[in-house]
């Protein structure tokens, strides 16, 4: 809990309050264009040929991401495939739970 | 000792202000601790409490008295690198120039990539600081040029001045996790009280003590010193 807050609640003698378990926050993030565009730039992924490789814990979606690249056309690779890697970030998410 | 070389690929992200953070925050936590200000700049000791008329020691001079604010020793390498004599320094094959006995945290301008270059084998670790607006999202293209971002493992970022209120800043905080995992590091929010403490040439737990920044530099700190290796000798006073 942020200190101000918690200071705050301790004045108004507010001790039991809990934060909520907010949605996931997953199903508020847009396919922002540059998401898309950094996902393609092998500067920041490498190779789409190293997708099976072990990196960090972003393979996962990296490699759906790249599948996804794959099959669709130019016209389509960036929304589709960005709503690819995002709703890999959600599955993720649940089974997390 | 570790040398943690503090850099990014685009300046005003804060990484001056993440330096002088993590130099400070290491040093409460017991650590012996010297923050070498490498830019033209010459800011890093703003976030100490000096004012900007105040020098600090060149790095390589031995006959000026130092300068230790809080715990931290204050050095500047901006005139060393300049003339030459910290490049020839730091190519001596197999040795360091860094007192093995400290901690050392070097602050880089963001254009001094070749400094950045010649540093990073002498590193244990690069603190990339990365702000949530497409400049910086765009520059992950930059931090090493010949290996892919994300495969990086001398490299960790620091998301600065998050805002939770806008929706890119929210975002663009999932993405980088997604995509850095625990590499991403740290995320620090965005709390205009520390440009009026500066401003005021106030430590920001005097200037504004309720800071959310606070907390977000603490667990930064802790978390960087695991990521060393390093093992805190106190633990700061609550």
């Amino acid at each position: 809990m942020r200190p101000d807050a918690k200071a705050l609640l301790a004045r108004l003698g507010q001790r039991d309050f809990q934060y909520r378990q907010f949605a996931d926050p997953i199903a508020d993030v847009e396919p922002w264009p540059l998401f898309a565009a950094l996902l393609e730039d092998e500067r920041v992924v490498g190779r789409a040929d190293r997708a099976t490789e072990e990196r960090a814990p972003a393979k996962n979606f990296l490699s759906d991401y790249d599948d996804m690249s794959a099959r669709g056309g130019s016209g389509q690779r960036q929304g589709g495939s960005l709503r690819a890697f995002l709703s890999g970030l959600s599955d993720d998410h649940t089974e997390r739970r | 000792m570790p040398l943690i070389l503090c850099h990014s690929p685009v300046g005003g992200v804060g990484t001056t202000f993440l330096t002088a953070r993590l130099a400070l925050g290491l040093a409460e936590r017991g650590h012996d601790v010297s923050a070498i200000d490498f830019t033209h700049a010459d800011a890093l000791k703003l976030f100490f409490g000096m004012l900007p008329a105040q020098e600090i020691p060149a790095m390589t001079d031995a006959t000026t008295e130092g300068i230790v604010v809080d715990g931290v020793e204050l050095l500047s390498g901006y005139a060393a690198v300049q003339s030459g004599a910290f490049g020839r320094l730091i190519a001596r094959s197999g040795a360091s120039p860094f007192d093995s006995e400290r901690i050392v945290i070097a602050d880089v301008a963001s254009a001094d990539l070749a400094l950045k270059t010649s540093l990073l084998p002498h590193a244990a670790l690069h603190l990339c600081t990365l702000v949530p607006q497409p400049t910086s999202l765009a520059a992950l293209a930059k931090v090493q040029p010949g290996t892919p971002t994300i495969d990086l493992e001398q490299t960790v970022f620091v998301l600065n001045q998050v805002d939770d209120t806008r929706k890119l800043s929210r975002h663009s905080q999932i993405f980088l996790r997604a995509l850095f995992g625990d590499n991403l590091i740290a995320t620090v929010r965005r709390d205009e009280a520390v440009n009026e403490a500066l401003a005021s040439f106030q430590p920001i737990a005097r200037y504004a003590k309720q800071s959310v920044v606070l907390p977000d530099l603490a667990a930064m700190t802790i978390a960087i010193e695991a990521r060393c290796g390093l093992v805190a000798a106190t633990e700061p006073a609550e």
